[in-house]
C-alpha cells in the first residue's frame, strides 16, 4: 500500500481537494433534493397550487392582462395546462385559439422560420382550424424586420403590401427570436378599425406564454419535418428501398404521421427488391428510349410503304412491299409490348393472360431459340382476363422460362422443350412452367429460392428470389413441384372473376 | 386547292406524308423546325397545319402559342392537328385545352388519318 501511494503524493492531494469540492457540492444538491422531497411529501396539491399562484402572479405582474380580459383564473390555468400537453405545433395553436384568451380575435397568423431551412411555414388559425403553407424566405425576412423596427406594432394590411399576410385590415404583430427559429405573430379582427388596447395586451401575453411552449414544439416539428424529408428522399431514390409494414424482422422502426416505416434486417428481401428495381428501372429507361427513337423512323417506313402500294408495280414488287409493311407493323407491336411489359408500376390492371404469356415468350426468344415451347391451355381460357400486375407477372414467367432455357442449353438433351400450361381451378389460375432438362435435385430444391444462391458461373443468384418476392406481392404462390422429368414450377394466381367488387 | 403546312422533323415521314397528301390533291408545305414553321404561319395562309410535338428546337405547343399572335383560339382549334408518338394523358389533356385534334403515331389507319388531314370526314 505504502509503496504504491508514495510516488504520487502531489496527484493525491489534488484529487483529495477536488474530491472535497465534489463532496461539498454533492451535499448541497442532496440538501436541495431533500428539501424538494419534503415539500412534495408534505402536501402535493399545495405545492401545485403554490406553483400555479406563482405563475399567475408572474403573468399578472408582467402584463396586467388578467384584469383586462376578465378571464377566470381557473380557465386560464386550464388552458395553460392543455397547451403544455399538446403534441404538435398545429394542435397547440388550435387549442390556444379555441380558448378564451383569443376571445374577440378572428384570425391569428404565425410565420415560423426554422433557422437553416430554405423556406418558412405560415400557419393561420381561425374558427375553421389551422392551415399551413410555405412562404418564401425573403418575404418572411422583410416582414420580420419591419415588425421588429416598428414601435407601435400596429399595421394596416392595405399599406403593408405583402402577399404572405393572410389577415385583412388592421393587424398587430410581434417578431420573436426564439432558439433555433424566428417567429412572427399576427393578430387581427379582420376589421378595418384599429385594434383596442386590450388586444395589444393579448398579443404581449401570447408572445410571453408562447416563447417556452413554441420552442419545444418548433423543435419537435422540425424533427418531424426532417424525417418527412428523409422519407421523401428515400421514396425518390432511383434505387428503391423496401418498406414493409408486415415484416417481423425489423431493426429500425419509425413512425411518421401514422405511417410505420421499417427497414428490414433480413438482407434477403431488400437485396432482391433493390436488385429488381435497379434492373427494371434501367430496362424501362432503355426500352422507353428505344421506343421513342425507333417509333418515328418505323412510322416513316410505314407511311412510305403505304405510299408505294398506291403506285403501279408488278406483282413481285407489290408482294415485297407488303412483306416490308407487315414486318414494320410487327416491329411496332414488339416495341409497344416491350414498353408495356417493363413499366415499373405497382398498380393492378385488367389484361388478357394468354396474350401476356405469348408476349413474354417473345421476349425470351433469344435465350430459348432452339427450344420447342408449348403453350397449353383450354380454349375457354383464350379470352380470360385477370386483374393483377402484368409487369410483375411477366417478369416471373420470363425468369422461369429463361432459367429453364439455360438449364436445357447447358444439357445435352435432345428435343429440348418447355411446356407452359395454364389451368383454371376453383378460385385461382395455375401456370406450370415445365422443362425436360436435368431437373432440380431434392438437395438443391431447398436452396433455389434463397437469394445469392446460384449454380451458374455468371449468375447473381437473385432470379428466383426475385420471382418469389414478386409472386408474394401479387398475392400468389410460386413453388417447385414434383415432376417425373425435368423441373416444374407452379405459379398460382388468385382469380377473382366472380367477385363483384 | 387545300393548303397544308406539315411540321415534322423525321425525313421519311415528311416525304411520304407530303406525297400521300399531294396525291389527295393538297398543296403541302413542309417545315422541319418549329422556328421556321412559326415564320411561315405568321406570313402565309394555311387551311390546315399538321404539327408534330417533338421538334428539334421547340415543341409543337410552342408553335401553337406563337400562332396565337395571328389566329384566334377558335381558328387554332380548327386549323391545328397534332401528331405525336407521346400520347400520354398529360399530352392529350394539354392538346384538348387548345381544342385541337391529336393523332397518335403510328396512325391506326393511314386512310382515316389522311381523311382527317384533308378535312373529309
Amino acid at each position: 500500500m505504502e509503496d504504491k501511494s508514495n510516488p504520487r503524493t502531489e496527484k493525491d492531494t489534488r484529487s483529495i481537494e477536488s474530491r472535497g469540492h465534489d463532496l461539498s457540492s454533492h451535499s448541497l444538491l442532496e440538501f436541495e433534493i431533500r428539501k424538494f422531497k419534503k415539500n412534495l411529501k408534505s402536501n402535493q396539491s399545495n405545492l401545485k397550487q403554490n406553483d400555479r399562484n406563482l405563475f399567475l402572479n408572474q403573468i399578472k405582474n408582467e402584463s396586467g392582462f388578467i384584469a383586462d380580459i376578465d378571464l377566470p383564473l381557473k380557465d386560464l390555468v386550464k388552458t395553460l395546462d392543455k397547451i403544455k400537453r399538446t403534441s404538435s405545433l398545429k394542435e397547440l395553436l388550435t387549442t390556444l385559439h379555441s380558448s378564451n384568451i383569443f376571445r374577440g380575435i378572428n384570425k391569428v397568423q404565425y410565420l415560423i422560420h426554422r433557422l437553416g431551412s430554405t423556406s418558412c411555414e405560415s400557419i393561420s388559425v381561425d374558427d375553421s382550424g389551422a392551415h399551413s403553407k410555405k412562404v418564401p424566405i425573403d418575404k418572411f425576412n422583410s416582414l420580420f424586420t419591419a415588425v421588429l423596427k416598428s414601435k407601435t406594432k400596429l399595421f394596416d394590411q392595405g399599406h403593408f403590401l405583402s402577399d404572405i399576410i393572410e389577415t385583412n385590415g388592421y393587424f398587430i404583430a410581434e417578431s420573436l427570436r426564439l432558439k433555433g427559429s424566428n417567429l412572427i405573430i399576427l393578430l387581427s379582427n379582420n376589421s378595418f378599425l384599429p385594434p383596442e388596447v386590450t388586444e395589444f395586451r393579448k398579443l404581449h401575453f401570447i408572445s410571453k406564454i408562447m416563447q417556452e411552449n413554441f420552442e419545444a414544439h418548433i423543435f419537435k416539428d422540425s424533427m418531424a419535418n426532417r424525417k418527412l424529408l428523409a422519407h421523401e428522399l428515400i421514396n425518390n431514390l432511383s434505387l428503391k428501398i423496401s418498406i414493409d409494414k408486415d415484416s417481423t424482422e425489423e431493426i429500425f422502426k419509425q413512425e411518421i404521421d401514422g405511417h410505420i416505416i421499417t427497414i428490414q434486417n433480413s438482407n434477403t428481401d431488400s437485396a432482391t427488391t433493390i436488385y429488381h428495381h435497379e434492373r427494371i428501372s434501367l430496362l424501362g429507361e432503355l426500352l422507353n428510349t428505344l421506343q421513342h427513337e425507333l417509333s418515328n423512323p418505323l412510322f416513316g417506313l410505314n407511311l412510305s410503304t403505304s405510299m408505294l402500294l398506291m403506285e403501279e408495280f408488278n406483282e413481285d414488287a407489290i408482294s415485297t412491299i407488303k412483306d416490308i409493311s407487315s414486318s414494320i407493323k410487327r416491329c411496332e407491336v414488339i416495341i409497344k409490348n416491350f414498353s408495356h411489359l417493363y413499366k415499373d408500376e405497382t398498380t393492378n390492371s385488367k389484361f388478357n393472360l394468354i396474350s401476356l404469356i405469348k408476349e413474354t415468350l417473345v421476349l425470351a426468344k433469344s435465350e430459348s431459340k432452339h427450344i420447342l415451347k408449348n403453350l397449353i391451355f383450354d380454349d375457354k381460357l383464350a379470352d380470360l382476363e385477370i386483374v393483377s400486375n402484368p409487369t410483375w407477372l411477366s417478369q416471373i414467367l420470363f425468369n422461369l422460362v429463361i432459367n429453364s432455357s439455360q438449364a436445357l442449353n447447358a444439357s445435352s438433351i435432345e428435343k429440348k422443350r418447355i411446356d407452359i400450361e395454364v389451368l383454371e381451378v376453383d378460385d385461382a389460375i395455375e401456370i406450370f412452367i415445365k422443362d425436360n432438362g436435368p431437373g432440380i435435385g431434392p438437395e438443391l430444391a431447398k436452396e433455389i429460392f434463397k437469394p445469392f444462391y446460384t449454380t451458374k458461373k455468371t449468375g447473381t443468384g437473385l432470379g428466383l428470389a426475385i420471382c418469389q418476392n414478386l409472386a408474394k406481392k401479387l398475392g400468389s404462390k410460386l413453388e417447385l413441384t414434383d415432376s417425373s422429368n425435368g423441373a416444374c414450377f407452379k405459379l398460382s394466381i388468385p382469380n377473382e372473376k366472380n367477385s363483384t367488387h | 386547292m387545300k393548303k397544308i403546312l406539315l411540321i415534322e422533323d423525321e425525313p421519311l415521314i415528311q416525304k411520304s406524308l407530303q406525297k400521300l397528301l399531294e396525291k389527295r390533291g393538297a398543296r403541302v408545305c413542309v417545315e422541319s423546325t418549329g422556328k421556321t414553321a412559326i415564320e411561315k404561319i405568321l406570313k402565309n395562309e394555311y387551311d390546315t397545319i399538321i404539327c408534330d410535338l417533338m421538334l428539334q428546337d421547340i415543341t409543337g405547343f410552342d408553335v401553337i402559342e406563337e400562332s396565337k399572335k395571328r389566329y384566334s383560339l377558335n381558328e387554332i382549334a380548327v386549323k391545328f392537328i397534332i401528331i405525336t408518338a407521346y400520347t400520354s394523358d398529360q399530352t392529350l389533356q394539354k392538346a384538348s385545352n387548345y381544342g385541337c385534334r391529336v393523332l397518335g403515331k403510328p396512325f391506326d389507319n393511314i386512310n382515316d388519318a389522311l381523311n382527317i388531314f384533308m378535312g373529309e370526314n
